[in-house]
């Protein structure tokens, strides 16, 4: 069965990368444009894995995430956070708001993939 | 093609994998026992007696079965050694694939508007998500004169930047010379501000700069493939704004 993955930025350009990088896994690619989409997107679409940027218009992705948390359909969602900040602080922040995992901007491809890889079991 | 390659290598990997673990397997089960040496396995927590007569001399056989099992170790090296090579191999091809996607993504964006201010903004996502930096400017030549005017700035000492005059000052002098500098902080001099200043050239003329002041903290410095990039925008990114800025300057009359 074919794995979904919502891919949540702002940047048009950071969501043209993760589905460069992505497209080699054979999984259906959803997008949204900020935290508060992502949020209804993801109740409504019931995706494998959220990978979310954190600096986002409307609602950021700590904010997004926690929403996630609350929400018994997204409950148990698997989170990425992606950010251009490096700071342990910034990681904790977002572990607190729920997310099961943290990387940094700029993208590494492989470190990408692998850490996708690993969530989805494939 | 260089995803079959990398699917190639990730098979090999395994498969050599699954051959040497087949291999330690064997060894084990066929542990020959050497001269002096217990014959069976003991089990996990018993000794071995002791001996109190002299070792047992070699026999054909097990000099024969000792000789194949180093020849079996031997081979099992060899194997590691390969299953290394292949699998550094298989990394660097993904690292590449994954930077020959930056540079498609960038393409992509950059002369995927006609609009000047959205490939603007395309340059500084560019910087931003792929290079690594929230500290740089993004400088346009003005129509008349030498002045490279600052469109857009990000941080606290891109924004101290002023005007430009196109050989005068660190940029000025840096983007007159129409040549990449990535120099990085270790440079040293009047440059030493700068991570780097990527002149833009449309037609052998300098027509803007891109001037990175910082890396994001957790970035050490600017990465061959970042260098490549660069050298990419140079060119790609001066034509993308000066085909749109022509596109939306106002009719003459």
């Amino acid at each position: 069965m074919s794995h979904k993955i919502l891919l949540v930025d702002d940047s048009p350009t950071v969501l043209l990368m993760e589905r460069m990088v992505l497209s080699k896994l054979a999984c259906e690619l959803i997008t949204a444009a900020d935290g508060q989409e992502a949020v209804e997107k993801a109740e409504a679409e019931r995706p494998d894995l959220i990978l979310m940027d954190v600096v986002m218009p409307r609602l950021n992705g700590y904010e997004a995430c926690r929403q996630l948390r609350e929400n018994e359909v997204t409950r148990d969602t698997p989170i990425i956070l992606l950010t251009t900040r490096g700071e342990f602080t910034s990681a904790q922040s977002g572990y607190e708001a729920g997310c099961n995992d943290y990387l940094t901007k700029p993208i590494n491809g492989v470190e990408l993939l692998a850490k996708v890889k690993s969530i989805l079991g494939i | 093609m260089t995803d079959q390659r990398e699917n190639d290598l990730h098979n090999v990997h395994q498969g050599l994998k699954d051959l040497i673990d087949s291999l330690r397997q064997q060894r084990e089960r066929w542990q020959v026992p050497r001269a002096g040496e217990p014959s069976t396995p003991q089990p996990p927590g018993e000794r071995a007696p002791a001996r109190s007569s002299p070792p047992a001399r070699a026999t054909p056989r097990t000099t024969e079965l000792s000789t194949a099992e180093e020849r079996l170790q031997e081979k099992v090296r060899g194997l590691e050694l390969e299953n290394q090579r292949l699998y550094d191999e298989a990394v660097a091809l993904a690292e590449h694939t994954t930077h020959l996607a930056n540079l498609y993504v960038a393409l992509e964006r950059l002369h995927g508007s006609l609009v000047h201010e959205e490939v603007l903004t395309a340059l500084e996502e560019i910087i931003t998500s792929m290079v690594g930096s929230e500290d740089f400017a993004l400088l346009e030549r003005q129509a008349a004169g030498p002045g490279l005017r600052v469109a857009r700035a990000h941080g606290a000492a891109a924004q101290k930047l002023g005007t430009v005059t196109l050989g005068a000052g660190v940029v000025g002098g840096l983007a007159a010379t129409g040549k990449p500098y990535l120099g990085g902080h270790g440079a040293g001099g009047a440059a030493a501000e700068l991570v780097a200043c990527i002149p833009l050239m449309v037609g052998g003329e300098v027509t803007g700069a891109i001037a990175i002041f910082e890396l994001l903290a957790h970035k050490p410095q600017l990465t061959p493939a970042d260098a490549e990039l660069l050298r990419v925008l140079s060119t790609h990114a001066a034509s993308a704004l000066h085909l749109t800025s022509a596109r939306t300057a106002p009719e003459p009359g």
